[in-house]
């Protein structure tokens, strides 16, 4: 129960541009048990979709090391991250990334059927009823709501039973209350599976319910909280950005 | 993992991104695989039959009598022998003529193979015979019944000869390649052919000598004949005196020719290889069009599986599987988009057989395996070529781009997309026209036509951008999306614009030329010509004219012969081929006076009698074959040579429709060859001969036939009918094959409305949002789409009257002509086609609800 499934240490991120070369990312360490919780907070541009990136094996970093589970992911090319990813790693996206000519039902079997489930439909139909989408096997991502339509994605995630699931702004694109309940979803089910579950959100109360919070701000890691609040003067400006896109549609 | 992917292929289909890519795909195996059947099989049924084409093992023909050496020798190395005489004579019952296919044939015929016949005009029971007609017999081909209006058992007259009708002929084993176009067949026994009398020495025969027998013999009679070839060969550079072992006189050699069953494949195979490209050949401006469709429609279904890839990546899927599982989805793509287009080939194949079917009268036999092969290619190529380069990326998508999505892909560039699309195109045109040159020349003078079609729309498009720039509202709107989007604007314009062209000319040689070239026929062209008139008759023949009041142009005196040697130089094959008009026998005839219709333009026309014998040349047919004024020519007629000196080249004008003579001697050069008269008769308009029955025929004829049975009638009306329905089967196969090339440009038309798809998606719902009526947006897609339409048609129509406008002053030698329906027919088509095809395609853009329309775009 407490085997460290995620390591960090010492990493780095530099990216080229046009006249200097830029650090995204500047000495990040640190560790996450097994079935934790963390938010990784932060204002915009800070890095953290980056940071959440390289921790799930989708870039490597500049230099520092990262083990997922017992693997050291950093010293392996992208055929050998694809194998941990498959193994350990699930995803849910801001922006959903279900794919249009899928049905739901579909769309949470895809990544089972990929890898050869033989159990991809029942698991499929399974999660989705648990996500309280069981009327809507047969629909497509067009024809149901933003909520709907992460409450897929979170069935998709958890449908593969990861170990770790990655989430980047899971209610980004949610009003208040449909990200309130996306979020309750989350942590429902990653207590039932027993998944270590990372996500970067704006959402104070999001951040909240995890068990431990890490702040990133120019790159650089400024603070690693276990269990409270520690972005007060950021709240309000960030709550505002967050209803920004919600507010458009 | 294959069944995965086959569900991801289906969903895809289901969700109609692939809807495209396919029928562009199928098109293209469509088009290539009706027309390769369509060539395989004409080509295979005609081989067969020439494989039965000399009704021997081997034969040796003629076009004058075949000197007794040649059967003597057959006699000598024990052969069976035969002989054939095959002319067209008038052939008459009663009131009633028609200018038959004549053949005689002796008692041994055929040698080989059977002729078939029935004894009923309605009898399915074919008999087949292996003798022919005996004395006294005409056996017919059952259509000449119904032209002279006889039955079996009636009476049938050849020349002098009276015949009784026995039996009908349904097939003989050396038809050869006869089109039912020609006369109809008349058959008699070989020992009937004097009493005839229409052999004489002017008369145009071909005769032949068929032989059967072992393989030895049969070989040891070939090595007899190449041995006497070469004797005439080496005679003819030592100064033609003839040789005695051959016992043949040397200068009949040219006339002689040695036919194999092999030699005369390999001929028509020749003919059929060129013939077979150019369908093929036009086939690939369709295929051409289907890969622009399909580069644009794989890369619109790229970016659509963008997301999907980055997906899979993030889940765990290397790059090799994701290459893996697009490979096995492409090649289902191909596989299944090849079999559609080859079973729907099948069935238009059979549309272009229906089209040739007068023309093609001969049985089709199953196709071979290579037309299939050239559709399997076409279509894998086709993938490989046009939809795998913007595929290609796919699998290198990184799979941080779930979450980055602004990541660039390193797309294939299109310099290196073009090249490929280039190469696979090469590669298919080189295997249809079986060489590399063609199919270089070809891709070259076509990326040139749209090359000048691409130039020409780009000036237009610049007009209506001017135009559009002063006009309100939708017009702006319609006309500033056709420039804004200009690339993709033109690639439409030339794809549509050239296939149309092509199209319009086709339409254009079929419907106008035949009628503007009778209807530019001077008031007193002539109806008839009458050939084969014997000395003896030439007067009575002009005293019936005179009681029928009938005026004809000059007589002249006409004999057969060819060009043996130049300056005592022998011409070879070669040369003489150089020259269509020359490389077989032709006319000869002389005058002292120059043809009406004939100026000089070199030397001098005869004005005292010369020394020795004089000629005048054609000068089209002298440079041709590469001869000047002085130099000494030897002709050979009727196995005699006789040599004369070119004095003069003349220019003809073909389109009088008189007799016209590449060459004419000074009057008494040829008095001695007992030539036959011919001259041109006008009875009767032309103009309005459509309208009168094809039975009609002039009181003359019928009188001409009876009082002088072996003189030949040819009516120019038939003559002209014979040419427009050749044309208009010839010119109907194409347009079916050009509408096929016209659905490949529609093809194009929607791929490069689904490349801007989203764009215009979000503009109109923006527009739409900011208070745009639908009718405003109705309105500017229509502008632009009929707009695009009308300068296709314009461009077309450009074209097609440019092309016409050569044919016409070139080809036929008219005056040039407008062809106003060419215009608007173009005009029409690529509008109403454009803008309905156009609105339907974007019907999308129009009806979805502008919330939707942004929310599927966020
Ligand atoms: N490959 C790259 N090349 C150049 N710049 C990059 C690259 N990756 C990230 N950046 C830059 O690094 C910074 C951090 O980006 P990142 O997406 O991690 O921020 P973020 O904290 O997730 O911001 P937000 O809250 O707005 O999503 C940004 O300024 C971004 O433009
Ligand atoms: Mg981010």
């Amino acid at each position: 129960m407490n085997d460290t499934v995620l390591r960090v240490n010492a990493v780095n991120k530099v990216v080229p541009s046009a006249d200097d070369d830029l650090a995204i990312l500047q000495d990040i360490s640190f560790s996450l048990q097994q079935s934790q919780s963390l938010a990784i907070v932060g204002p915009s541009g800070a890095g953290k979709s980056t940071l959440l990136g390289l921790l799930a094996g989708l870039d490597v970093p500049t230099s520092g090391d990262i083990w997922l589970g017992q693997h050291k992911i950093t010293a392996m090319n992208e055929e050998g991250r694809a194998r941990v990813r498959a193994e350990l790693v699930g995803f849910v996206f801001q922006t959903f990334q279900l794919l249009g000519s899928l049905t739901a039902l579909e769309n949470v079997a895809l990544p089972m059927e990929l890898n050869g489930q033989p159990d991809a439909q029942a698991r499929a139909r399974d999660y989705l009823q648990k996500v309280g989408l069981g009327q809507r096997f047969k629909h497509y991502p067009k024809q149901l709501s933003g909520g709907e339509q992460q409450r897929v994605a979170v069935a998709r995630a958890f449908a593969c039973a990861p170990k770790l699931l990655f989430a980047d702004e899971p209610t980004g694109n949610l009003d208040q209350a449909t990200g309130e309940k996306i979020s309750d979803l989350l942590f429902e089910l990653n207590q039932q599976a027993d998944t270590t579950l990372i996500l970067v959100t704006h959402e104070q109360r999001l951040a909240d319910r995890c068990e431990r919070v890490i702040t990133i701000d120019g790159g650089r890691l400024v603070s690693s909280v276990g269990n409270a609040s520690v972005v007060g003067d950021e709240k309000e400006h960030q709550d505002n950005n967050s209803q920004q896109p919600a507010a458009m549609i | 993992m294959t069944l995965v992917d086959l569900k991801l292929l289906y969903r895809d289909w289901r969700g109609g991104q692939l809807n495209l890519v396919v029928s562009a795909l199928v098109l293209a195996v469509m088009v290539v695989s009706a027309v390769s059947l369509f060539a395989d099989r004409v080509e295979r049924g005609i081989v067969q039959q020439i494989s039965q084409f000399l009704a021997a093992d081997l034969a040796v023909g003629g076009v004058i009598a075949i000197e007794p050496a040649f059967k003597d020798q057959a006699d000598a190395l024990s052969l069976n022998t035969a002989r054939t005489a095959n002319f067209r004579s008038m052939v008459f019952a009663g009131e009633k003529s028609h200018l038959a296919s004549v053949k005689a044939v002796s008692s041994a015929y055929p040698l080989r193979g059977l002729i078939e016949v029935a004894n009923s005009v309605s009898a399915n029971n074919v008999q087949a015979l292996s003798t022919g007609p005996q004395q006294g017999e005409a056996w017919v081909e059952p259509r000449l019944l119904n032209l002279l209006n006889l039955e079996l058992g009636d009476q049938l007259s050849v020349g002098y000869l009276d015949l009784t009708i026995t039996h009908l002929i349904v097939n003989e084993p050396d038809r050869g390649t006869a089109f039912g176009a020609a006369g109809a067949r008349v058959m008699f026994n070989y020992q009937d052919l004097p009493t005839t009398q229409l052999i004489r020495p002017g008369s145009r025969a071909s005769y032949r000598l068929l032989l059967s027998g072992s393989e030895t013999s049969i070989a040891q009679y070939q090595e007899w004949y190449r041995q006497y070839e070469k004797n005439e060969v080496r005679d003819g550079e030592a100064g033609g005196e003839s040789r005695s072992d051959t016992g043949l006189q040397s200068t009949a050699a040219p006339h002689y020719q040695l036919l194999t069953p092999q030699g005369a494949q390999e001929q028509m195979g020749e003919t059929f290889t060129r013939g077979r490209a150019f369908l093929l050949l036009s086939g690939t401006i369709g295929v051409l069009l289907a890969g622009l469709a399909m580069a644009l429609a794989s890369h619109r279904y790229a970016g659509r599986l963008t997301d999907q890839i980055a997906l899979m990546k993030a889940w765990g899927q290397g790059a090799s599987a994701v290459r893996k599982s697009q490979a096995i989805r492409l090649f289902a793509i191909a596989l299944f988009s090849t079999l559609l287009g080859m079973l729907l080939g099948w069935l238009v194949h059979y549309l272009l057989l229906e089209l040739a079917k007068e023309l093609l009268n001969i049985e089709l036999p199953a196709p071979s395996w290579r037309p299939w092969g050239v559709a399997a290619l076409t279509g894998f190529v086709c993938v490989i070529g046009f939809a795998l380069p913007a595929l290609w990326h796919l699998p290198t998508i990184a799979p941080l781009k779930v979450l980055r999505r602004d990541l660039p892909s390193s797309l294939v560039g299109h310099g290196k997309r073009l090249s490929i699309g280039i190469l696979a195109l090469l590669i298919l045109t080189a295997w249809y026209s079986e060489s590399i040159v063609t199919a270089v020349l070809f891709l070259a003078a076509l990326f040139a036509l749209f090359a000048i079609c691409g130039i020409v729309a780009l000036q237009f498009l610049r007009l209506a951008k001017g135009l559009g720039a002063w006009q309100g509202s939708y017009l702006r709107l319609g006309l500033a999306n056709l420039w804004r989007r200009r690339q993709h604007t033109l690639i439409q314009l030339v794809g549509f614009a050239s296939t149309l062209m092509l199209l319009l000319t086709v339409v254009g040689m079929r419907t106008s030329l035949i009628s503007e070239w009778e209807a530019q026929l001077p008031s007193d062209t002539p109806s008839h010509f009458l050939f084969n008139v014997a000395n003896s008759e030439v007067e009575q023949v002009k005293g019936l004219l005179q009681e029928e009041d009938l005026k004809t142009t000059q007589w002249y005196p006409m004999v057969r012969g060819r060009l043996v040697a130049i300056n005592g130089v022998d011409i070879t094959p070669e040369r003489l081929a150089r020259s269509g008009g020359l490389s077989r026998e032709v006319n000869f005839t002389q005058t002292d006076e120059l043809p009406p219709s004939n100026t000089i333009t070199q030397g001098q026309w005869w004005q005292q009698s010369p020394d020795g014998f004089e000629f005048s040349m054609e000068e089209e047919v002298a440079s041709e074959i590469g001869v000047n004024i002085g130099d000494e020519i030897t002709f050979s007629i009727g196995g005699l040579t006789m040599t004369a000196k070119l004095t003069s080249l003349r220019s003809v004008n073909w389109q009088s429709m008189n007799p016209n003579f590449y060459v004419i001697f000074y009057p008494g050069a040829l008095d001695k060859y007992q030539p036959n008269w011919v001259t041109a008769v006008k009875a009767g308009g032309l103009a309005n001969n459509q309208d009168q029955s094809l039975m009609y025929q002039a009181p003359f004829v019928g009188k001409m036939v009876q009082q002088f049975p072996t003189a030949i009638v040819l009516e120019l009306t038939d003559v002209v009918a014979r040419i427009r329905d050749v044309i208009t089967q010839v010119t109907q196969g194409l347009e079916l094959i050009l509408v096929l090339v016209l659905a490949c440009g529609v093809m194009v038309l929607f791929a490069s409305i689904g490349v801007s798809f989203d764009e215009r998606l979000r503009e109109n719902a923006i527009l739409r949002t900011l208070g745009s009526s639908k009718k405003v947006i109705i309105g500017a897609l229509t502008v632009e789409y009929a707009s695009l339409g009308a300068i296709s048609g314009l461009i077309a129509s450009i074209g097609a009257e440019i092309v016409l406008y050569f044919v016409q002053t070139r080809v036929f030698d008219l005056s040039a002509q407008w062809h106003p329906m060419l215009w608007l027919v173009g005009l029409l088509l690529g509008v109403v086609l454009i803008t309905a095809l156009g609105l339907l395609r974007s019907r999308e853009i129009i009806t979805v609800p502008p919330l939707e329309s942004l929310r599927r775009l966020a």
